[in-house]
């Protein structure tokens, strides 16, 4: 199987999806796995994407992998999760590709347009590596079908990271660099705040050590029941990911407005507060009432 | 703002890639997109890498003679693949006859040593 010429032709539209060049209306079928891998800086989830990677390439499977990479100040960017991909470029059935975004507020619809065209041209597996750093993770969370959230020991505060939200995401946890120290620690605190979500799906917790290729089957294995439960509660599933989703966008939208609002209005509201005699939190609400009531 | 996006690989058995590094950061800080596959790259694996990240140019970066039959392997696996568009330039520690044997293979630009990053990154920003 040589999969050049369809690699050149993926790699050409993606470029057009990052320059807003190319749109289709492609509805997912879900023939595909989608599955996110996010965590901090440099906890390791470019090693695990190319640990699992080879797995599935190994395997025979078609597999498709997404790196997303925040763009630095110049608009220039070092593209440098692919360092980690090593060999993999070399397998026939992998397609490896770098998304980066100059305003990351882009960079999910970017990510999403991928991974429909990933499925489209078959991929069985497709495995997108997001920084956890926002907004942009949750959205790019909630469009993965397996959503795996890694940490590390010794990051300090790993519960305070955890109550940013990127633990509403997480379907799976993973301590990655278990050869260091505190690894245990950090996995007990872990299945700690795990054991008190309920829910009929337990997030399962898992150590691995991606560098030395340690704890990855099990991750895999892991992933595979993910996949099973998602597929037999797919409808429950759509619905709390697509509520999440739409709660963010909802929220991202009305930023936006009322940024442009507040440049417009303010100033003219404060007059009105200044000339009448009125209090702030009245006119807010008056505000408010206003803008969800009309039509 | 420019689109450009270079692939920067270090083909060769060797592990120094303080020289990919260096130009790697320069062009990233000039406004370009830079994707480094590290060391130890195969042709075949920079020229997959360069086609599936859709790249418009590929750097290469080479300590010594030895590296020519790679840049000939790399240069001709792209005509192969039919990728032939995609420019590939060079830089690095090469003695003067070689660089005659580079641009004779197909290599569009020899950065030898000496070269100032910023005429490099200028001419980069030529090529699109
Ligand atoms: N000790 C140890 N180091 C690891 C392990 N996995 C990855 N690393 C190292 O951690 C560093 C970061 O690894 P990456 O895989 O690039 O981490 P990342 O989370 O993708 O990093 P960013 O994409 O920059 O956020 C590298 O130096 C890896 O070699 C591990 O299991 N143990
Ligand atoms: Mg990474």
């Amino acid at each position: 199987m040589n999969n050049i010429k369809e690699s050149r032709k993926i790699g050409k539209i993606i470029s057009k999806i990052e320059k807003g060049e190319y749109k289709d209306n492609y509805r997912r079928d879900y023939s595909s796995h989608v599955i996110g891998i996010t965590g901090p800086l440099g906890v390791g989830k470019s090693t695990i994407v190319y640990q699992l990677g080879k797995l599935y390439a190994e395997k025979g499977k078609k597999t498709g992998i997404i790196l997303n990479d925040p763009a630095s100040e110049s608009g220039g960017s070092f593209l440098g999760d692919r360092i980690r991909m090593q060999k993999l470029s070399g397998y026939k059935n992998v397609f490896i590709r770098s998304l980066s975004s100059k305003d990351a507020g882009g960079i999910s619809g970017i990510t999403r347009d991928a991974v429909n065209l990933l499925e489209k041209s078959s991929f069985e597996k497709i495995i997108v590596e997001s920084v956890g750093a926002g907004q942009s993770e949750i959205e790019i969370a909630s469009l993965v079908d397996t959503c795996i959230v890694v940490l590390m020991p010794g990051m300090g505060d790993e519960i305070q990271m955890l109550k940013s939200g990127i633990n509403e995401i997480a379907d799976i946890f993973v301590v990655n660099k278990s050869d260091k120290k505190q690894a245990q620690r950090t996995l007990r605190e872990v299945e700690m705040l795990v054991n008190m979500k309920k829910g009929d799906w337990k997030i399962p917790v898992v150590l691995t050590s991606a560098i030395k290729n340690k704890g990855i089957s099990e991750l895999m294995e892991k992933i595979k029941e993910h996949h099973r439960y998602f597929k037999d509660n797919f409808k429950k599933i759509r619905k709390l990911k697509l509520e999440k989703e739409l709660r963010i966008l909802i929220k991202n939208e009305i930023n936006k407005k009322l940024n442009c609002f507040f440049k417009k209005n303010l100033k003219n509201y404060v007059d009105e507060i200044l000339t009448n005699k009125k209090d702030t939190s009245t006119v807010a609400k008056e505000v408010v009432n206003d803008c969800f009531t009309k039509e | 703002m420019s689109n450009l996006k270079i692939l920067i690989a270090k083909p060769g058995l060797d592990g120094h890639d303080r020289g990919a590094k260096v130009m790697a950061s320069a062009f990233r800080d000039a406004g370009i997109k830079v994707i480094y596959t590290g060391l130890r790259q195969t042709p075949e694996e920079i020229v997959t890498a360069a086609i599936q990240e859709d790249v418009d140019v590929i750097g290469l970066s080479i300590l010594s003679g030895a590296h020519i039959t790679l840049c000939k392997d790399i240069i001709a696996l792209l005509k192969k693949e039919g990728a032939s568009d995609i420019p590939v330039i060079s830089g690095g520690i090469i003695p003067d006859e070689d660089i005659e044997e580079l641009k004779k293979i197909g290599i569009i630009k020899v950065f030898g040593p000496g070269t100032f990053m910023k005429d490099a990154v200028s001419y980069i920003k030529t090529l699109k």
